[in-house]
Order: C-alpha cells, then sequence, then structure tokens
C-alpha cells in the first residue's frame, strides 16, 4: 500500500476546524442564492402577470439567441485560430499565438460602445459613406442583437481560444500522426479527432463565454437589445422596483444553474489525458505545417483581421479619444482630480475584495487538499459556484440577505436603544460581498493548483522533522502557495475592476467605479470622456492576461469550471 | 548480525501488538517486533499488505487502535497516548523524496534544525552533506539534481536532527535499477556510519535479502516473521512467507517414517508430524536437478535463459509445476523427457496441506 493510497488525516483537531471554517465559507455563498430561491415560493403575481406581457418573453428570447449566438461565434473563432496557430507556421504565428487572448483585457461593454460609436448613423464609418455615396444610403442596424452578439463573440472568443490552444497543444502528436498515417488529411484530423479530444476544453470555453454574455447589461442595453440581465437591472434602477427585479433574478438563477449542469452534462465524465506531450517519452507536440502559398497569407490575414477588430482597432480608438479629451485643457485639472478619485476608489475595492477572497479561498484549498477530505472538495465546489451566476443575480442576493442582516441588527440595536437602519445594507460591505461571491472560483483556482504542488508527504516530512501544523502552515504551504496567492488576487482585482453589473445595482451612494464611471458616460454618448476610464481598465486588465501568457496557462479560465 | 549480539543491543523502538483499524480493514494486527540500536530492519511485504500504515503509526500521522509503540522504554503511541509528529525523533524518507521545492540543498537539511544556535546548523548541515557526498550541490534546488542525488538529500535532511531512527519508505522504488543498486547500498553504509536505526519498507524482497539486517515480514496486516535474511530464507515459518521469498514451488507429499514422500521421491529429513500427515513442501529452482531422461515422465515446458544460469519449467506426471535451477551450459529444448530429483542438500520447509491441490 502506498503512502499515497493510505494518506489520512491527522488525528489533530485542526480538520474539524478546517472543515467549519469551510462550511462557513460555502454559506456565504450560498446563503444569498439559497434566499433568492426560496423567493420563487411566494412569488408577487401582480408583478409576474404584468411582466409576462410586456417585457419578459422578449427578454428570454433575446438572452437564449444571446448565448446560442455567443456560442456559435466564441467556438468557430476560438477553436479555428487555436488550430491555426498550434499546428500551422506562417508569417507572424509566434506573435498572434499570445495576441489573440489580449481581448480578453476588453470587458464587453467597453468594446460595445465603442463599436457602436463607430459603426452607428452619427459614427465615423457611416457618415463618411454617406459623404461618398449619398444620404439614402442603406446600412444595416447596428442597434440590434446581432450588433450585440457579433461584438460579444469577438470579445469572448479568447475564453475558447485559451483552452483549446492549451488542449490541442497537450495532444500528443502520436495520436494526430496515427491519424495521417491512416490517410485523413489535416482538415479531417481536426474535425474528426483533435475537436472531440478537445472537448471537455470546448465546452469550458464555449460555457465560460456564454455566461459572460449573460451577465452582461450593458453592451445590450447600448445594442437595444434586452436581455434578463438588463431586465433585472432595469426594472431595480428604472423602475425602482426592487421586489420585482429580486424574483426575476430568482428565475435567471435557476437558468444559470440549469446552464453549468448542461455543462457537466456535455462535457461528460471525460478527462482526456494523453501521454507524450507533457513527459516526452512518448512522441511530442504535433508537428507544425509550415504553409506555403496563398494559404500562409490567408493565415495571417485570418488572424490580422481577428486581432486588429477584437483588440487593437478599439483600442487604438480608446487610447486616440483619451488623448483627445485631455488635450482640452481646460478640463484636465479637474479631470485629474475625478480620475484619481475614481481611479483609488475602484483600486481599494478591488483590493480589499482580492484580498479577502483569496483568503478565503486559502481556508477553502486548505481543507478540501488532502486527498481523503471529499467534504473539503463538496465545500468548495459549492463556494465557487458564483462564477456561473450573473453579477446582478449575486447582487439581488446578497441585498436580500444584507437586508435580513440589518433587520436584525436594527432590532437588537433597538432593543439598547439605538436606531440603525442600512448598516450593511447601503454601505460598501454589500458590493465587497457579491464580489467574493462572484469571484471566488477565480481566486480558489489559483490557490489550489498552486496548492497541489504540496504533497502530503512534505506535511509528513515536516512534522517528522520537527514543525508543528502551525510551523508546517507557515514554513512550507505559504512559502510554497503564495506566487499563487498573488496570482489569484491579481485576477480577482481586475475581475473587480471590469464588473459591472453588481457595481451598480449595490454601490453606495458616491462610491461609483472606473467601471460604472465608463458606463454612465458611454450611456449618454460621451464617447471620449468614456475612453479614459476604459482605457485605464483595459491596460490594468492586460497585465494579468500578459502575466498568464507568460506563465503558459490562464488558469481563470482553465480551471474556474473544472 | 547475529542472535546473541542481537539480544543483548538496546531496543530503539518495540511495537508491542499494535492494531489499526480503517473501517472493515484491519491494517495492521497484533503487530510485535522490536528495533535494535544500530539496525537496518526491512518491512517487507506485497502491496497493500499494511507497511505503510505501520510507518504512519510509527511517525505519529495516526494513532493506533491497540497495543502501543515505545522508543527507549517511552511510550510513544498507546491507549490515550499518541505523541505528535514533532516530538518524536523519527524521521522520514519518501518514495517520491518530498524535498521542499522552495528551499535550497542546504536549507532542506536545515530544517529540522529549528531551534538550533546558527553555527550549529552550518556544522551539522555540512557533516550531513559531506556524509551523503553533496556538499558542492549545497546552494541548489531540488529540482536542479537528479534523482538519485534527490534521494541522498531526503536522507541527510532526515538524519540532521539526529533521530533514534529513520524509516524508510520504499525510497527506491522510483529510481532505475542501476541507479537503485548503487543508491541502496550507499544508503545503507551512511547508516552504518551514524549508527542510525531504521525501518525500510519495500515490496522487493531482492531488495530486502541484499540491506536486511533482520526482516519483517508482513501479510494482510499481520507479521508473519522477524528473522535474518538466511533464517526467513532456509527456515520459513509459514507458507507465505515460503513463497513471497526466493521462486518458491509447492510439492504436495505425506510424512513418512524416514522424510516426506512426494512424487519425485522421498525427501530423507527429519519430520516432526504424525506420519500419514498431507503437507506441501517449499522447494525452490536450486533444489531440483534434472537429467534428459527419454523413459521420465516429467518434460521441460520452457526455459528461461538469464546469462549465467537457465531456469527450466517442468510439469510433473501429477500436473503439477517445478522450477530447476541450470547452469547456462545444460540447454534443453521444450518436450525434453527429463528425470526430476530433489536434492537440497539441507532440510526443506513444509507446511499442512488443507486439501488444496498441489
Amino acid at each position: 500500500m502506498s503512502a499515497r493510497a493510505t494518506a489520512r488525516p491527522f488525528p489533530t483537531a485542526h480538520s474539524v476546524l478546517g472543515n467549519l471554517l469551510s462550511l462557513l465559507v460555502a454559506g456565504l455563498v450560498i446563503v444569498p442564492m439559497g434566499l433568492l430561491l426560496v423567493r420563487l415560493l411566494h412569488p408577487t403575481t401582480a408583478v409576474w402577470i404584468q411582466l409576462w406581457e410586456t417585457i419578459l418573453p422578449l427578454m428570454i428570447r433575446n438572452t437564449f439567441l444571446l448565448m446560442m449566438g455567443v456560442g456559435v461565434i466564441t467556438f468557430s473563432l476560438g477553436s479555428g485560430l487555436a488550430w491555426l496557430v498550434t499546428v500551422y507556421r506562417f508569417p507572424g504565428q509566434r506573435f498572434f499565438d499570445w495576441a489573440l487572448v489580449l481581448p480578453l483585457a476588453v470587458p464587453t461593454y467597453v468594446m460595445g460602445f465603442v463599436y457602436m460609436a463607430t459603426f452607428d448613423f452619427a459614427g465615423p464609418v457611416q457618415t463618411t459613406l454617406r459623404a461618398w455615396f449619398g444620404a439614402d444610403l442603406v446600412f444595416p442596424n447596428v442597434r440590434s442583437g446581432t450588433g450585440a452578439i457579433l461584438v460579444m463573440g469577438l470579445t469572448l472568443y479568447p475564453y475558447v481560444y485559451f483552452l483549446a490552444r492549451a488542449a490541442f497543444r497537450e495532444q500528443s502528436s502520436l495520436t494526430f500522426d496515427a491519424a495521417r498515417a491512416m490517410g485523413y488529411s489535416h482538415t479531417q484530423t481536426f474535425l474528426k479527432l483533435v475537436l472531440p479530444m478537445a472537448r471537455p476544453s470546448l465546452v469550458a470555453g464555449v460555457t465560460l463565454a456564454s455566461l459572460e454574455a449573460m451577465t452582461d447589461f450593458a453592451t445590450v442595453r447600448f445594442f437595444n437589445f434586452p436581455t434578463i440581465s438588463e431586465g433585472i437591472v432595469h426594472v431595480w434602477q428604472g423602475m425602482m422596483n426592487r421586489d420585482a427585479a429580486i424574483e426575476l433574478a430568482a428565475v435567471f438563477l435557476l437558468v444559470a444553474l440549469g446552464l453549468v449542469m448542461l455543462e457537466r452534462a456535455l462535457r461528460g465524465r471525460s478527462r482526456y489525458y494523453q501521454h507524450g506531450a507533457r513527459d516526452g517519452r512518448t512522441g511530442g507536440r504535433i508537428t507544425p505545417v509550415v504553409l506555403g502559398g496563398w494559404r500562409r497569407w490567408a493565415a495571417t490575414g485570418a488572424c490580422f483581421l481577428v486581432f486588429a477588430a477584437a483588440f487593437a482597432l478599439p483600442a487604438a480608438r480608446l487610447a486616440l479619444w483619451t488623448v483627445g479629451d485631455l488635450s482640452r485643457a481646460a478640463t484636465a485639472t479637474a479631470l485629474r482630480t475625478v480620475y484619481t478619485g475614481y481611479v483609488l476608489r475602484t483600486f481599494g475595492l478591488a483590493a480589499v475584495a482580492a484580498v479577502v477572497a483569496v483568503g478565503l479561498a486559502l481556508v477553502l484549498a486548505q481543507n478540501a487538499r488532502l486527498p481523503e477530505h471529499k467534504m473539503g472538495r463538496i465545500t468548495a465546489r459549492l463556494a465557487t459556484m458564483g462564477y456561473a451566476v450573473p453579477g446582478a443575480v449575486i447582487a439581488a442576493g446578497v441585498l436580500i440577505t444584507l437586508a435580513g442582516v440589518d433587520r436584525s441588527i436594527a432590532t437588537a440595536a433597538r432593543w439598547i436603544g439605538f436606531n440603525s437602519s442600512l448598516l450593511l445594507t447601503a454601505s460598501i460591505v454589500g458590493l465587497i460581498y457579491a464580489y467574493v461571491v462572484r469571484f471566488m472560483a477565480v481566486a480558489y483556482n489559483s490557490v489550489e493548483s498552486s496548492m497541489d504542488k504540496v504533497t502530503p508527504q512534505m506535511d509528513m516530512a515536516a512534522r517528522t522533522l520537527g514543525a508543528s501544523p502551525r510551523q508546517v502552515l507557515w514554513r512550507i504551504h505559504l512559502p510554497m502557495v503564495k506566487i499563487g496567492l498573488a496570482a489569484g488576487a491579481a485576477l480577482v482585482f481586475v475581475d473587480v475592476m471590469k464588473e459591472l453589473p453588481a457595481t451598480v445595482l449595490l454601490m453606495p451612494f458616491g462610491m461609483e467605479t472606473l467601471s460604472v464611471w465608463t458606463y454612465m458616460l458611454a450611456a449618454e454618448s460621451l464617447w471620449e470622456s468614456a475612453a479614459l476610464p476604459a482605457l485605464t481598465i483595459v491596460v490594468v486588465g492586460l497585465l494579468p492576461v500578459l502575466l498568464l501568457m507568460r506563465v503558459g496557462r490562464l488558469t481563470t479560465a482553465e480551471e474556474r469550471s473544472a | 548480525m547475529t542472535e546473541s549480539v542481537d539480544r543483548v543491543a538496546e531496543k530503539v523502538i518495540s511495537l508491542v501488538g499494535v492494531t489499526k483499524r480503517y473501517g472493515d480493514v484491519t491494517a495492521a494486527h497484533d503487530v510485535t517486533f522490536d528495533v535494535y540500536a544500530g539496525e537496518f530492519l526491512v518491512l517487507l511485504g506485497p502491496s497493500g499488505c499494511g507497511k505503510s500504515t505501520l510507518l504512519r503509526l510509527l511517525c505519529g500521522l495516526d494513532s493506533v487502535d491497540a497495543g502501543r509503540i515505545e522508543r527507549n522504554g517511552t511510550v510513544l503511541s498507546g491507549e490515550s497516548v499518541c505523541v505528535p509528529p514533532e516530538a518524536r525523533g523519527i524521521s522520514l524518507v519518501f518514495q517520491d523524496n518530498a524535498l521542499f521545492p522552495h528551499m535550497t540543498v542546504w536549507n532542506n537539511v536545515a530544517f529540522g534544525l529549528a531551534n538550533q544556535p546558527k553555527e550549529a546548523v552550518a556544522e551539522r548541515v555540512a557533516e550531513m552533506l559531506d556524509l551523503v557526498r553533496l556538499r558542492d550541490v549545497a546552494t541548489r534546488y531540488p529540482h536542479e539534481l537528479s534523482g538519485g542525488q534527490q534521494q541522498r538529500v531526503a536522507l541527510a535532511r532526515a538524519l540532521a536532527p539526529k533521530p533514534s531512527i529513520v524509516l524508510l519508505d520504499e525510497p527506491f522504488s522510483d529510481l532505475d535499477r542501476s541507479l537503485r543498486i548503487g543508491l541502496r547500498e550507499e544508503v545503507r553504509a551512511v547508516l552504518r556510519s551514524t549508527g542510525t536505526a531504521a525501518i525500510l519498507v519495500t515490496h522487493d524482497q531482492e531488495e530486502a535479502l541484499a540491506l536486511g539486517d533482520r526482516i519483517a515480514v508482513q501479510n494482510d496486516g499481520r507479521i508473519e516473521q522477524v528473522a535474518t535474511p538466511e533464517a526467513l530464507f532456509g527456515d520459513p515459518a509459514s507458507r507465505f512467507v515460503a513463497e513471497f521469498i526466493g521462486a518458491t514451488d509447492f510439492l504436495a507429499g505425506e510424512i513418512a517414517s524416514n522424510g516426506i514422500l512426494t512424487e519425485i521421491g522421498a525427501l530423507q529429513q527429519e519430520t516432526d508430524a504424525p506420519i500419514g500427515t498431507a503437507v506441501e513442501v517449499a522447494v525452490r529452482p536450486d533444489d531440483v536437478t534434472l537429467s534428459p531422461d527419454p523413459a521420465a515422465a516429467a518434460t521441460v515446458v520452457s526455459r528461461s535463459f538469464n546469462g549465467m544460469s537457465n531456469i527450466y519449467r517442468i510439469r510433473l506426471p501429477s500436473g503439477a509445476f517445478v522450477h530447476s535451477l541450470q547452469p547456462h551450459t545444460l540447454s534443453l529444448a521444450d518436450g525434453t523427457a527429463v528425470r526430476v530429483k530433489v536434492e537440497p542438500g539441507h532440510k526443506l520447509a513444509y507446511f499442512p496441506n488443507h486439501g488444496g491441490s498441489p
């Protein structure tokens, strides 16, 4: 019997404590969702009748179309481009290999308003075309579902691209060569072998992209294509009907959970392991094919087109607008003060959320680490389900949770003679809470994957060399996982900075972040002014993307749903 | 180590009636043995026999359900006692070496010397690294070393705090064969030079016979026999031990007045069972001689050539098989009829035959 198979927890109290702590963390995440679902049991009939008779059918249809469309586009672009850069060699291949991930740094709503501003009736493209061809030129309506789907597909394809690229690289050349030897062409091999083998990664990537599309409310609002996310924000803020918004969120939560289950079903239990590419014993990576003739330029062209449309042009556009905005000296000083305020608020919030999320993730991962801790892994899975839940839904759940806590506090306070009504609900506690619920999976996966390197045997070795459990944590675990912790914190930080729906719904007065600022300005078509905060978000967002590319893996996307 | 020296020497570790259950599985069943000062004891058994459980119990990673573990007379594990691993003075070396990847070789070795003055630590680490001949790689990180070097660092790390005993959990099984043999000789020599007692856990009988001062054979949670390699080989206490050590065949036989009757003749040896008792005799390839004889009823089934010798697999008239070790010069084709004799020149072990076919 190997030590690995028989490894069991130490006979100490710390595993019990660990279980309790993880349950507590999982509870923090589950309670908001649970309370939402409870709401479904006694719906407000009048609200529902009204919603059904007015906007709800359209919103459901749009949400469905959006997710399908984004799924198809991200799948095609993501897997196709990944195939190109992995298997073929053409001019620029090495650059595009990593550059095609960069759109990950651009939030959908930023991409949305840049495209809106560029292609809408008053934008430069249509203006120019009218100048050339006359005023009665027919141009497809940009503010449409098609526009929204295209823009989001273009922004979200890197989720699939990155995972597909990693999956293709892991595939052994042996399988590939075997298929080629049996007379398959490159394309046939790709369609019949490589794609099916990468199915778990592809399904995970498409699901992540669809979930991102589902959580978005700003882009679809720009494009006049109301989805359920948009509906929740609209009912909550526009109609000031929080109860209706909460009920809508509860239904949406069911949809999201259904999607996650669908993903698990589609992905199957299969993980198609392949020996070879990793350990170098049986065959290496697929041998790249050097393209010749028109094909090489077609490949370069395809990559360039996507890169330009999804990243280079929008980034350039933002940069130009920003320069234009800043060059108006009259506003420069005032703007600097305002800008600094937004940056500090945003970074402060993001930093707090990142530290809290990573701290809690550490508790979860410590407890889920040892192979026999089934309970620990179940709690960890529950605690990380927030990644699948749209921001607006989490905001609704957090709101009713904290409102309940506030009521209890108020009752207690009245009893001792104080008056407190909205202690938590109206503070940044709610916002931080929502961020932690939403991005726990991001933090957890970073922490967990770095903790994988700490084997149970290292614990035992350290213990028998005189280290107490606490010293093992300080001398072995923390030093070994600190890079994972930092990476997790950086990812959460950036995700918080980009987050919009929960922020819009829960931010206390005067706590607007860069993302909210961008959204507000863009919603009023103040493109130039919106460019500065948007560019800030993109630039900061690039850092972890580049970092992850350097490390060679994108833990967020790769393992969020693993 | 002879029996007399053995018994005089000081006991470092004693296990008395140690029992451990995991659910329905009894991983250690009434385990009793001692390890003496400076002794190299091998704990040998097939996968899943409970060897690793004993290691975990020894170093305090698990508590015992019954029995006790003592070190120099002090109870480490027992009823309501479980001294934590860090206070036991027992070190571990693992198969996967479990070196701390974020520390240099030097710091790995120094890990167990946390509470000592700096100069003492430096002196001890240097001494340990000299011992395993790795002084020149002290500033490297574990991943920059070869597998054999890593295992030597692990040994140095385990020895640095001067433990009463070192537990080696299959430390050589991840290594290439050529490296393995050299390394295990070296480990043995290092332990001998420091006079540290050790328990080596392995499933490799050849390794056990080559290294152990004594070998404890474990099967299904129980210790079947604790003895010197020679005693274990020559006088196995149970059928399991005989089967597990040295490719043994079993021949059905019956106790007679002057020995044991088998289908290939009578074995002249003293017995202490009643005449007529059905037994199984443990026969090893080196006990079996053969000569080609067209009239004989046994035939060669196959031959495995390993350089210095041939081992023949032979079918007896009853359908039973025995193996015979022959010089490489004797080459017989499959199907050759051979006359088989058992001429051990020593007593053969035999066990009651409980109605099983041979």
